[in-house]
């Protein structure tokens, strides 16, 4: 750490130390406060610090719950299920007691935080970086319902995520016994894979076991089960007083489909006959860990690759085969191969040739043919399917394919360049940040001056950051970007959803292994703000180095829909220069607010460097004005990027 | 353009004509400008305002149903149309003259006007 940082570092201490004094001090005395404040002179207000309960509790050893004595809860049965099946991590808030308390005791990974909704966001993010299932919980009620906007973002995602809460009892049912009780199943109705109010205490084994068949299979998705308290505290002294109690490798298999070979043979065929193949790699391959796969079948016959998914970098971003900066040539493609892509989309959403022939390779039979037309359907498992794919193909060289993917990219670069060097102008010209600047330079930092380019994991979301952000971010190593729009398009969860991802990172847990102690990077948008700052105390308080970097532009960027209706815009606003810096700074994070591309660049290397040597959170308020948005003001303004590409969250 | 999304794009057209506002009897020059409108329109305008020009994806603000000339809020005359996209219009649509050569905006508004109802040309 510089000299620098130590002082400015000091300096916030002092500003903390000053602004309690006026606000923190004021607010707990209560009315008559302003004048005891004023009152109180030299007292020492204490400064943000870590409790020492953390410390201790962090340190415990697991202690899993045995059948011997007093027996094992039904919370404790399901726990340890969770433990065999190596449930990646709890993300949660204090509610389902029973239930989380065994978790942590199990010995899974356990973070606890501000809003279940966040906390939601940052399992689904620790899944996105990982490939993982991770579980999040909420107390029955409230909690729960908190979550829905990230469950519902995680579904769309197919995120293998746990979605645990507790239900009251099922002695209350249907009589609003006591307190919270809900209908939890039919509220996740349609962002679910699976889900089950658990009502039999014998059976809570046999459900998780239906929890993980579901998780850890097919296509995944979230599963959501409620805990009444008859179930998560029922006990069991005796593994016969439980139904199914089988263990991992008889209630469900690793078993995938293998493609059969006159399919692959028929797909050699296509690919033999097209000039210019393209393979869009979906979410599957990255969930089958298909990325050598992948490049090896690439390279064996000149493939072009596309990624698409919330997860970026299966197929790196920099490699000449690699169309994610290429929109141009697109439609040049003759054969479009889907391979493991979840989300379809259908003809016209991908930027293709109305004539493309398409194969479409998925694990499920079921969704083979659905939007879009095939010429042909293959049942594989994604990375089984590449091995044969890339097994079988002759070697064959498509120099004018190659050519053609190359000038796309260099026609894209200078398309980004112009567009940088307007965002450069529209700041200098206004003394405000134009977010492709900040897009542009977050990328070139981490390109020239982090340790490791690699090593730090991007997300990228808001309306107007996002849509410049993802333009410019490269991904060149599996889960190396992640895009927390992706599909569902909700404003807020991706700052808290980069911590989870960046608990993913410090962990080493599977493609982030090597990169422990690397921070995250996440550009949002100050709309965003009002979902997922709290949880920068979470952050903090679990040492995740996370940088946030707050497109500040005084409004929702969809204010231009106001623009022809004068009594509206007032709902589309914020009050004008808000200081999410200073509210991170109060959340015992680094603050930092910057209005020219100098100061950005120098907060961001400052922020960088508390990050990686420190643990220290930052969140750089780039303020900016709504103007920026507008295509007719500041062209070229905002619009959604091709797809598949870079900055694609759709499909 | 291969010769397959040609015919292709005419097939869809002739298909969807009962409301197109083609002149009755287009010539071949009038129908390829359409086609090279269409292929433009697919590269750089779907995202606003959607593959049939309605505007129903309420993502980027208020773009203009392209199908509903009475929705026009910058002018239906041939050269007003050429002059929005030329030069932008409303807040949101962004002047694409530094993209689009003048040729390829005529062809961008011959297939907006073929997506006009019949009688309104
Ligand atoms: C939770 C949520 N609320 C509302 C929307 C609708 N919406 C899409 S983009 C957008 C504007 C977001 O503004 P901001 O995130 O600040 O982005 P910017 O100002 O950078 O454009 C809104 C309201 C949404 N997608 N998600
Ligand atoms: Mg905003």
């Amino acid at each position: 750490m510089s000299e620098n940082d130590t002082a400015r570092l000091q300096s916030r201490r002092d500003f903390l130390r000053t602004s309690a004094i006026g606000v923190g001090a004021a607010a707990a005395a209560g009315p008559s406060s302003l004048a005891f404040a004023a009152d109180m002179g030299e007292t020492e207000i204490p400064s943000i610090r870590l409790p020492e309960d953390l410390t201790t509790s962090l340190a415990e050893d697991p202690s899993p719950g045995k059948f011997e004595g007093r027996g094992q809860s039904g919370a404790e049965v399901f726990a340890n299920l969770c433990k065999q099946e190596e449930l990646a991590g709890l993300f949660c808030c204090p509610g389902n007691y029973t239930v989380i308390n065994a978790l942590a005791a199990a010995g899974i990974p356990a973070y606890g935080g501000r809003s279940e909704g966040s906390m939601c966001a940052m399992a689904d993010g620790f899944s996105r970086a990982t490939g993982e299932v991770t579980a999040t919980s909420g107390t029955e009620g409230p909690g729960f319902t908190n979550m829905i906007m990230n469950i519902a973002a995680a579904n769309a995602a197919r995120t293998p995520l746990l979605v645990l809460a507790s239900n009251m009892q099922i002695a209350g049912e249907d009589r609003e016994r006591a307190i919270q009780t809900v209908y939890q199943q039919p509220t996740t109705e349609g962002i679910k894979k699976y889900g089950k109010r658990l009502i039999d205490p014998k059976r809570v084994h046999e459900y998780g076991a239906y929890a993980f068949r579901h998780l850890k299979s097919g296509v995944p998705g979230p599963v959501h089960l409620d805990f009444p308290a008859e179930v998560s505290r029922a006990r069991f002294k005796d593994p016969g007083e439980l139904t199914d109690f089988h263990d991992k490798s008889r209630y469900r298999t690793e078993s995938r489909a293998h493609p059969i070979p006159a399919d692959v043979a028929r797909a050699v065929k296509l690919i033999q006959e097209a000039e210019r193949p393209l393979i869009v790699a979906g979410q599957g391959v990255f969930q089958r860990r298909g990325w050598d796969a992948l490049k090896r079948t690439a390279e064996k016959s000149d493939i072009a690759v596309a990624t698409s998914g919330p997860s970026r970098g299966t197929f790196p971003d920099d490699h000449r085969l690699c169309t994610m900066t290429a929109p141009g040539c697109l439609m040049s493609a003759d054969l479009v191969v889907f391979v493991g892509q979840y989300c379809m989309p259908s003809p016209g959403e991908y930027l293709f040739n109305p004539d493309i022939k398409a194969i479409r390779v998925h694990p499920v039979q079921e969704d083979l043919g659905r939007n879009w037309p095939l010429d042909l359907g293959i049942v594989s498992d994604e990375a089984l399917f590449l091995e044969m794919l890339a097994d079988e193909l002759p070697r064959k060289k498509r120099g004018p394919w190659v050519t053609e993917i190359a000038a796309a990219k260099a026609a894209y670069q200078t398309q980004l360049d112009e567009v940088y060097g307007l965002g450069l102008k529209y700041s200098k010209d206004t003394g405000y940040l134009h977010p492709a600047v900040i897009a542009r330079d977050t990328q070139h930092f981490l390109d020239h001056d982090a340790d490791d380019r690699d090593a730090v994991v991007m997300g990228i979301g808001g309306w107007t950051s996002g849509l410049f952000g993802g333009r410019y971010a490269r991904a060149n190593r599996p889960a190396n970007l992640i895009v927390p729009a992706y599909q569902y398009g909700a404003i807020g969860p991706d700052m808290a959803m980069m911590m989870g991802v960046c608990a993913a990172v410090q962990r080493g847990v599977g493609p982030q292994a090597g990169y422990e102690g690397a921070p995250t990077l996440c550009i949002t948008s100050d709309a965003g703000m009002a979902y997922s700052l709290f949880e920068l105390d979470t952050a903090i308080k679990y040492g995740l180095p996370t940088i946030t970097i707050v497109y500040n532009n005084n409004a929702w960027g969809v204010w231009p829909h106001a623009a022809r209706s004068a009594r509206s815009m007032h709902m589309y606003l914020f009050q004008e220069n808000l200081r999410y810096d200073q509210l991170a700074e109060g959340l015992g994070a680094n603050g930092e607010y910057v209005r020219t591309p100098q100061e950005f660049n120098t907060a961001l290397a400052r922020s960088y460097r508390l990050a990686r040597d420190e643990k220290v959170s930052s969140l750089i308020n780039c303020q900016a004005i709504k103007e920026f948005t507008s295509g007719r003001a500041y062209p070229p303004g905002v619009s959604m990027n091709p797809e598949p590409g870079c900055g694609a969250v759709a499909h | 353009m291969p010769s397959r999304t040609i015919a292709a794009c005419l097939l869809a057209l002739a298909l969807a004509s009962p409301e197109r506002a083609l002149a009755a009897d287009p010539g071949p020059r009038e129908i390829e400008s359409v086609v090279s409108g269409k292929a433009l329109y697919v590269q750089h305008c779907t995202t606003c305002h959607g593959i049939d020009g309605k505007a129903l994806i309420d993502v980027i603000a208020n773009a203009t149903d392209l199908s509903d000339p009475t929705a026009y809020y910058s002018g239906t005359r041939p050269e007003q149309i050429f002059t929005s996209i030329r030069n932008g219009a409303g807040v949101a649509m962004p002047p694409w003259r530094s993209q689009l050569r003048d040729e390829e905006i005529q062809h961008l508004v011959s297939f907006i006007l073929s997506l006009w109802p019949q009688g309104r040309e």
